[in-house]
């Protein structure tokens, strides 16, 4: 706590003076002038930064640590949003190079919010509520900064080329020519309870504005300790600075003319301005933030201390989804009348279209709620826990299905080669068959028939899916079948659009000629569709929570 | 001398459905089909001025409209008794259009194109409506064009023959065509057919439309977005200068690499001058299997 030198009371930073500031007295004062880590600053090293005095706040439940200058005891966690009394202890912390204050005041912050809210229509009533707005919490979050820098001669190929004749002629070239690059301020988060995808949802924080760090400017604040080390996002970082260095070189007028960085040549021209120096320093960013808990689920809501950039996780509130979706669906359905009038076989057909699009999507979701749950995604927190088995995603064992799926067109190709395969061609194929048999489904023995080539079809596409799944390396392995497609997961889900369309297909193959089948057909795949959206929700809803913390702390560039 | 019947129609048919539908709905009724028109006795004002019996086919000629009737009952699923009743009933066609029955029991095409070759024959583009038995392909086809396709759309087609391909499928093939004929006579008069599993199925479609429409809102603006390398790149210290690249030539190389020679080829000689197709058949209908 920092004393006033006028009233003895606590002086705070405030974020419109830019002061530290005494509420009961009004006195302001320089944070760089007030100092009370003698001791801290006693332990400094040359060239190095040294340590500052802090309490540490700790969740009792999930083990989050909270830094303050305050001793007065905080009564709710930030991380997992449990209402408690957190324990306190005396310790200290590396000191970071610099810090951005807070520019954005609280009431900024909460306008920021409610003004994001808007945009979420369908979002849970607890998120708009003003009690969870007054929770918001200012934290300084630490970070990476890493800076690069490079000077000196860089040679680099190039050519020009011409035709004489049936002769293709290449003149080849050196260009050369001197470089001095510097950026600085490439910020990462280094924090492994604040995850990736919230801290680049507000960035960027613009690192001009830091100011050397003072312990002062954590008055009436609270800060996040590092626990993720200082290399994990050097690459990231590198990789910005070389894709644009290589970009504005390329641009220039001589190399475009000797074609440098073109035609395969592109890796020796990066590799040509890649940095020489990297520096790595820790900083402190000002982060509103805000947690909201649901049962064993955690959401969490960050605005930009500097720009009052706002992000949050935003689950559905699935009875407002439905509400709203039901007064959407009036409008529709007068227009479906007035415009739309399908024959059964048409309903049917594009029931299985639906229940195969919410396949779709739902695979999509559950592959992605299993790389969140597993740390995959988050390149801090995945640093900080124990190595896993190295396991290969489903979409690395497939390397043709990621190329094609990278490009817009190849998604819809893709869609539609497997709505095809799974729902149409089976259909179209044993129709063919029995109308070139000629004797419908009356035969028994002709029946046989069609069915052993279906039944060679689809063992070939679930060959196909396994191979595509990984699962052939896997039993080769010894290893469950369709272990590297999460097929174990995905199926409880799965299978209810899978099942409506494949009543679809045997209604569409069978070919009856009372509508009622066609009918009841469509309408119990419809079933199946509304029960896999409602699913959709769900895994869309845990998409956008997250799992209660549990930080067992700590390791990074602590001092402890 | 029917010219707009059609537009009106269709316009009577959209503004009585929506008022009736919104008062359905209010009512709690929505699927309950609307009146539907009874079968109507047989005109008694209808006069056969020029009728043609042979064994299985009838033509009759409206003296107001002339427009004309035409039944093939080639496959002889009807009795006289039953062709004479049938002629009645399509006789409240003919203020519209024309209008024929056909049935047979061997057909090399299809049935759609039966009927459309069928009514070309017959009436050409003009206004009217035939009604299909194919007792081959076991299937039911209503093709229409002219005034009357105006009304009896594909989908209005689809839905007739939803609605009676039960009796073709029972061997009742009077009591299906004559049906049909009502059904048709009916949306000419600027009534609805009922056909709750539209309903059923356009309310349930919506719904699913509806969920996923707002579950792809909720995905795009709801996603936590990243900021692009330019916006990061912005907001860092950032210094890239270089001196004048220099080029220094090294070496040569020379690859053989010959021009096809393939020509391009002399450009392709126009065409004659077609002769006009007459006029096409904008018509178009619906069927069942029964």
């Amino acid at each position: 706590m920092y004393e006033c030198p006028n009233c003895a009371g606590n002086l705070k930073f405030d974020i419109a003076r830019q002061q530290m500031y005494c509420e009961y007295c009004g006195t302001q004062a320089d944070p760089y002038s007030l100092c009370k880590e003698k001791d801290a600053e006693e332990t400094r090293a040359p060239g190095e930064t040294g340590e500052y005095e802090v309490t540490i706040f700790t969740c009792p439940q999930c083990g989050g640590e909270l830094m303050s200058e305050d001793n007065t005891a905080a009564t709710f966690c930030s991380f997992c949003g449990s209402s408690a009394i957190l324990d306190s202890r005396i310790s200290k912390k590396r000191r970071p190079a610099y810090l951005i204050p807070f520019t954005k005041t609280r009431e900024e912050c909460q306008a920021a919010w409610r003004k994001m809210l808007r945009r979420a229509v369908f979002a849970p009533k607890e998120l708009k509520e003003e009690a969870l707005t007054e929770k918001f919490r200012g934290i300084y979050m630490p970070y990476w900064v890493y800076s690069f820098e490079k000077k000196g001669n860089i040679s680099l190929p190039g050519k020009k080329s011409r035709r004489r004749g049936d002769y293709l002629i290449t003149d080849h070239y050196r260009i050369n020519c001197r470089v001095e690059e510097e950026y600085r301020g490439l910020a990462y988060d280094a924090s492994a309870a604040f995850a990736d995808s919230l801290s680049e949802a507000i960035a960027p924080f613009d690192l001009r504005q830091g100011k050397a760090f003072s312990p002062a400017f954590l008055s009436g604040f609270y800060a996040d300790t590092s626990d993720v080390d200082r290399y994990v996002y050097l690459s990231d970082a590198e990789e910005v600075v070389v894709e644009d260095a290589s970009r504005r070189l390329a641009q220039d007028a001589v190399c475009r003319k000797y074609h440098v960085g073109q035609e395969g040549e592109r890796q020796v021209l990066r590799n040509a301005v890649r940095p020489s120096d990297r520096t790595v320093e820790p900083a402190m960013l000002p982060v509103w933030f805000v947690a909201c808990r649901s049962g064993d689920r955690v959401c969490y809501g960050v605005v930009n201390g500097q720009t009052g950039r706002a992000a949050a996780d935003l689950p559905v509130d699935r009875k407002r989804y439905v509400a709203g979706s039901l007064l959407l669906a009036v409008p529709l359905f007068f227009l479906l009348n007035l415009f739309l009038t399908i024959t059964p076989g048409k309903i049917l057909l594009i029931a299985a279209l639906l229940a195969f699009l919410c396949m779709v999507i739902s695979n999509s979701q559950i592959s992605r709620i299993l790389a969140r749950e597993s740390g995959e995604e988050d390149r801090g927190l995945a640093s900080v826990r124990p190595p896993a088995r190295e396991r290969k995603s489903p979409a690395a064992n497939r390397g043709w299905v990621r190329r094609i799926w990278s490009s817009p067109m190849g998604k819809v190709l893709l869609i539609m080669i497997l709505f095809y395969a799974t729902a149409l061609l089976p259909s179209f194929l044993i129709r063919g068959m029995l109308r070139m048999t000629g004797t419908g489904m009356g035969s028994n023995i002709w029946i046989f028939l069609p069915l052993g080539v279906m039944g060679v079809f689809f063992w070939g596409i679930g060959r196909c899916f396994t191979a595509l799944s990984g699962g052939s390396r896997k039993r080769r392995s010894k290893e469950r079948p369709f272990g590297g497609g999460h097929w174990k997961e995905k199926w409880p889900v799965l299978r209810k659009p899978a099942g409506g369309i494949l009543l679809a297909v045997v209604i569409l193959v069978l070919n009856p000629v009372s509508d009622w089948f066609y009918y009841i057909g469509a309408f119990a795949c419809m079933g199946m569709v509304l029960w896999a959206i409602l699913d959709i929700i769900k895994q869309h809803n845990m998409l956008t929570t997250r799992k209660l913390p549990q930080l067992n702390r700590r390791g990074g560039d602590e001092i402890e | 001398m029917n010219r707009g019947i059609g537009e009106k129609a269709v316009y009577g048919i959209r503004i009585e459905f929506l008022v009736r539908l919104v008062v359905l709905l209010l009512l709690g009724g929505l699927l309950l089909p609307g009146p539907v028109s009874r079968a109507g006795s047989v005109a008694e004002g209808g006069e056969m001025i020029s009728l043609e019996s042979r064994s299985e086919s009838l033509k009759y000629e409206n003296p107001d409209t002339y427009y004309c009737i035409f039944v093939d009952d080639c496959a002889g699923l009807l009795t006289e008794i039953q062709i004479r009743d049938l002629v009645l009933e399509m006789q409240k066609i003919t203020p519209y259009g024309n209008a024929a029955f056909l049935t047979v029991d061997t057909n090399d095409l299809s049935t759609e194109n039966l009927a459309r070759d069928y009514y070309s024959r017959l009436f050409g583009t003009d206004s009217g409506t035939v009604f299909v038995i194919d007792m081959d392909n076991r299937n039911i086809w209503i093709h229409s064009d002219g005034d009357i396709y105006g009304v009896v759309t594909a989908s209005y087609a689809d839905t007739v023959t939803d609605n009676v391909y039960r009796y073709a499928s029972g061997g009742a093939y009077y009591d299906c065509a004559k049906e049909a004929f009502r059904q048709i006579q009916a949306l000419l008069e600027g009534q609805r057919i009922a056909q709750p599993m539209k309903y059923i199925s356009n309310a349930l479609l919506a719904m699913i439309l509806a969920l996923l429409i707002h579950f792809g809102l909720v995905i795009c603006f709801t996603r936590l977005g990243k900021p692009g390398r330019s916006h990061i790149l912005a907001n860092v210290h950032r210094k890239f200068v270089y001196t004048k690249p220099e080029a220094v030539y090294t070496h040569q190389t020379k690859l053989y690499d010959p021009v096809s020679s393939e020509s391009g080829g002399g450009g392709g000689s126009s065409g004659g001058g077609g002769g006009s197709g007459g006029g096409g058949s904008s018509g178009g209908g619906g069927g069942h299997s029964f």
